[in-house]
């Protein structure tokens, strides 16, 4: 360890040094697991930002194993080197960053220490990540928001819209794309923003595919609950989901299609007997509870239904229409939803009557305006990547190649492909 | 008749294990599919499963069924035939109909099959129309059927009751001589290559099987007939008698091919047949709820020339048809257009007043008579073969355009007064009204408490507001999938089956998948 150590100490100041650093570290980092003892004094040896490519090296080793003696030191180790290492220096070497990253979390779940790793984690992908671009540290990122339950710590992450993909910079790997997704939906299905939550969810299904993975299978699962939840109506599968899967994965949700089957007729009873029918189902895939908020939601879907076509109704009538055991069930309900803003609504108490108006938003305020004006923006620039992405494609030799060689074949001539 | 009984049952026995097979394929293939979620896993157990099942299907068909399953099938075979037998059509009075009235125009097997369905459907008619089909049994060589029904209803039968074992016989001997005849005809025919003479000889005995009711025969030989011929006017009679054939057997597939074969030969010629195909072809559109099409085609049926094939249908049923199809279908414009002003038409919906009164009280919006002009004439139309079945759904469609077209000119009104113009309680036009609303085919609002039905002005901007934003929200997230997705395939990044060996770095999914689920499932 000696030796290691003192080639560390030598070969960090320049970046030629670095690369041969580098390559010395790749040949002997397995054996280092062999020293596992000594790891701890030679990093303290070392202050991380200056050496943070050996250090990095050293910490990955030492958090490649099963088990630790002392936990909350490596994780503080981790920690600590994630907020201080040096971006130049870890980006020669990504995988091990990452491998270092993924460790974290999982130890840090272990331990239930997930909280701790959030914001060190948020760092990171600011430190070593390009804007917008996703890496594998997201998932990782996203992961323990979702363990600690500290999800609002997520969102500037997920609304910063990361869609960049390099695999040579990133070293990103398929799983973490469809785990970033996944995650992603979860949290904001914890913080009850379904409309997101279902984007994000099709987006993980969407992901081109040749065989069905069991995190694709859990995203659909909750893509067809958070549907129903944001837009009232039962979902079709997504439209860009690759063809091969779709077959597969409408067979292996049974349970969930038949739920889906019973809301879209919006038949309360039909609804609470497929629940008790497949109970065991939801629970082992724990979306028990989506699909107890799903079925409340139809209870107040009946209710909007409710003011499409009436202006005055008496409670009772309400009460009557849903099966409920009482006016104030009702009532309930009804305040729950003028309060969230599903509905327009007063109640006259002493009548038992309400009343609905139709949606007072005049669209004339300057907030709607600038709102419109921010948006028009985002497409602009959307519309812009997309005609680079085109022109990209279009200017590719292996395509213009291809299309000539259509073309010819298609008139009749044939050529033989030069190369 | 035994033997033919026979090898009916026989057949229905070889559909029945083939359905008993798909059964049980499409039970273990669900079996299959809820326990297993690993990719590859997945792939070969279901692979297996297939070789199994094909093995199995092959062991049932050598083997053939045993006593327990024929006896199973026999079961089943029994139970299906109990549920599809005719019930009498309950909650409507029947007693305005007139059988003979409506009988009357009709000619041939028709009014055999006419009948059958009133005795089966109105159980004041059922005696009366059972005496009245028996007599047109007679009328043919149908011995089997004569027998059957007999049978069936003996106990509402009363003098008809035992058989006519004299009829039976006679027809019988009449029938073997009448072949004899026949086949030696078409054998001579043949020998002295006769086209005509041929043509002529393969129709008489399709006539022949036709009468004896061996629909499949005489299918054959109307074909035949129709291959010995160049004469377009000949080619389109057999099809016509083919269909006859195929309407009385119910094979649609069977009417289809023969009308367009006929309609086909007569596309340029202006023949008399011309009419009966293009109702026919309303019927086929019928059959297949397709009814603003049908209802076009019986509108154009005729034509400029008399219609006349009372074997299949009358020139009332055109009339009854056309009206009730487009007052079902048509918007006012189109019903304007098709019927009031239509030259051709008008005619025959003359000669069913009822109807005529009908589509000119809706027109005009005479509401109360309107109503009360389709209840009238809802038993005739329960009655007939061909419409009953499709008469409920198209009474509510129509009592729906009532309903909207009554509402569309007001911006407020009092519903009580809707309710006794369209003659039912409060309650229920309220319910009815808020259907329609929930369908959006009604744009309406309904105050409860004072029972007023107020028109909706929409909000234009605001609606515009809002289309416009979700679209924008929309377009956003589209192209933001799209771009991730093209990324991906960029950088060829797709999920891909695991390569079998176990990595370290944890390259292979099905592996480190079970182990992520696991620590997902850990915070759910």
């Amino acid at each position: 360890m000696e030796k290691v150590l003192n080639i560390i100490l030598q070969y960090s100041d320049t970046k030629e040094e670095r690369k041969q650093l580098k390559n010395y570290l790749d040949k002997i980092d397995e054996q280092l697991t062999n020293f596992i003892g000594q790891l701890d004094l030679v990093m303290k040896q070392l202050p991380v930002t200056k050496y943070s490519l050996g250090y990095m090296y050293l910490l990955a080793a030492k958090a490649s194993l099963k088990r630790f003696q002392n936990p909350e030191l490596i994780l503080m180790q981790i920690q600590t080197f994630l907020l201080q290492c040096d971006p130049s220096q870890v980006s020669m070497s990504i995988g091990k960053f990452f491998f270092l990253c993924r460790r974290f979390v999982a130890i840090a779940i272990r331990e239930k220490f997930a909280h701790g790793t959030v914001y060190p984690l948020k760092i990171a992908i600011e430190k070593i990540g390009r804007s917008g671009e996703l890496t594998p540290t997201h998932a990782y990122f996203l992961q323990a928001c979702l363990a600690s339950q500290n999800f609002s710590a997520a969102l500037p992450i997920l609304e910063s819209d990361v869609f960049e993909i390099d695999t040579k910079h990133s070293g990103l790997k398929i799983k973490d794309v469809l785990l970033y997704f996944y995650y992603g939906g979860m949290i904001y299905t914890g913080l009850k923003k379904y409309d997101e939550a279902t984007y994000y969810f099709e987006l993980a299904v969407t992901i081109p595919a040749d065989t069905l993975s069991s995190i694709m299978l859990e995203a659909y699962r909750r893509y067809l609950l958070t549907s129903i939840l944001s837009t009232g109506k039962a979902p079709l599968i997504p439209q860009n989901t690759s063809m091969s899967i779709q077959g597969m994965l409408k067979k292996v949700s049974k349970p969930y299609e038949e739920f889906v089957e019973a809301f879209r007729s919006m038949d309360i009873e039909r609804v609470g007997i497929c629940i008790s029918t497949y109970m065991e189902v939801y629970e082992k895939d724990k979306t028990f509870g989506l699909i107890k908020l799903v079925r409340d939601n139809l209870v107040r879907r009946k209710i909007q239904r409710l003011t499409k076509t009436y202006i005055t109704l008496s409670l009772e009538y309400v009460s009557q229409q849903l099966n409920m055991n009482s006016t104030q069930e009702a009532e309930f309900y009804l305040l729950d939803m003028i309060e969230q803003g599903e509905v327009f609504a007063s109640i006259d108490q002493k009548e038992g009557q309400i009343s609905f108006h139709a949606d007072p938003e005049p669209y004339d305020s300057v907030r709607v305006s600038l709102e419109l004006n921010g948006k028009i923006q985002e497409v602009i620039g959307l519309a812009k990547n997309l005609d680079l992405l085109d022109e990209k494609i279009s200017t590719n030799s292996n395509f213009i190649h291809k299309m000539v060689i259509k073309e010819l074949q298609g008139g009749g001539n044939k050529t033989e492909e030069n190369d | 008749m035994s033997q033919e009984n026979k090898i009916e049952i026989e057949k229905e026995i070889e559909i029945e294990i083939d359905k008993e097979n798909e059964k049980t394929i499409e039970i273990e293939k669900e079996g299959s599919g809820e326990e297993s979620k690993g990719e590859e896993e997945n792939e070969k157990k279901t692979e297996k499963e297939k070789e199994k099942e094909k093995e199995k299907e092959g062991e049932e068909k050598k083997k053939g069924p045993t006593k327990e399953q024929l006896e199973q099938i026999k079961k089943k075979v029994q139970e299906r035939e109990a549920a599809n037998e005719p019930k009498f059509i309950k909650g409507v009075d029947f007693s305005s109909f007139d059988i003979e009235d409506y009988i009357e125009g009709y000619q041939g097997h028709t009014r055999m099959d006419r009948l059958l369905f009133i005795a089966q459907r109105s159980e004041i008619h059922q005696q009366k129309a059972l005496k009245m089909f028996i007599e047109e049994v007679k009328k043919t060589r149908n011995i089997q059927k004569y027998r059957k029904i007999v049978e069936k209803y003996s106990d509402v039968l009363q003098d008809e009751k035992t058989l006519d074992q004299k009829w039976i016989d006679k027809t019988l001997k009449d029938s073997a001589s009448t072949y004899d005849i026949l086949e030696t005809n078409l054998k001579k025919a043949k020998e002295n290559v006769n086209q005509e003479g041929i043509r002529d000889g393969n129709v008489q005995l399709g006539h022949f099987y036709f009468g004896k009711g061996d629909l499949k025969s005489a299918l054959k030989y109307y074909s035949r007939a129709k291959e010995a011929t160049g004469d377009p006017i000949e080619i389109v009679n057999c099809c016509l008698a083919a269909i006859k054939t195929a309407m009385e057997g119910k094979s649609y597939s069977h009417i289809s091919s023969y009308l367009n074969a006929a309609q086909k030969k007569s596309e340029d010629l202006e023949l008399e047949t011309n009419g009966i195909l293009r109702t026919i072809n309303g019927f086929l559109s019928l059959t297949s709820r397709e009814f603003k099409t049908a209802a076009h085609q019986f509108i154009h049926a005729p034509g400029k020339k008399v219609f006349e094939y009372p074997e299949i249908f009358t020139s009332l049923d055109i009339g009854i048809y056309g009206g009730f199809l487009s007052l079902a279908t048509f918007n006012r414009r189109e019903l304007k257009r098709n019927i009031l002003d239509n030259e051709y038409f008008k005619n025959y919906l003359e000669l069913v007043p009822e109807m005529r009164d009908i589509i000119y009280n809706f027109y005009e919006s005479n509401y109360a008579a309107f109503v009360e002009g389709l209840e009238k004439i809802k038993p005739q139309l329960l009655l007939d073969q061909y419409l009953s079945s499709h008469v409920e759904r198209l009474y509510i469609r129509i009592r729906e355009k009532a309903i909207i077209q009554y509402f569309s000119p007001y911006l407020t009104l009092d519903m009580k007064k809707m309710a006794t113009d369209f003659g039912t309680t409060l309650e229920l036009i309220e319910i009815e009204v808020s259907n329609l609303i929930a369908e959006d085919k009604l744009a309406g609002k309904i105050d409860q408490k004072n029972k007023i039905l107020y028109g909706t002005r929409i909000n234009k901007r605001s609606q515009t507001f809002q289309e416009v934003l979700s679209f924008g929200k929309d377009y956003r997230r589209k192209t933001r999938a799209l771009l991730l997705r093209a990324n991906l395939i960029q950088n060829k990044m797709t999920v891909k089956r695991p390569r079998k060996k176990l990595m370290m770095g944890g390259e292979n999914m099905n592996f480190m998948n079970m182990q992520l689920l696991n620590l997902m499932r850990g915070f759910n």
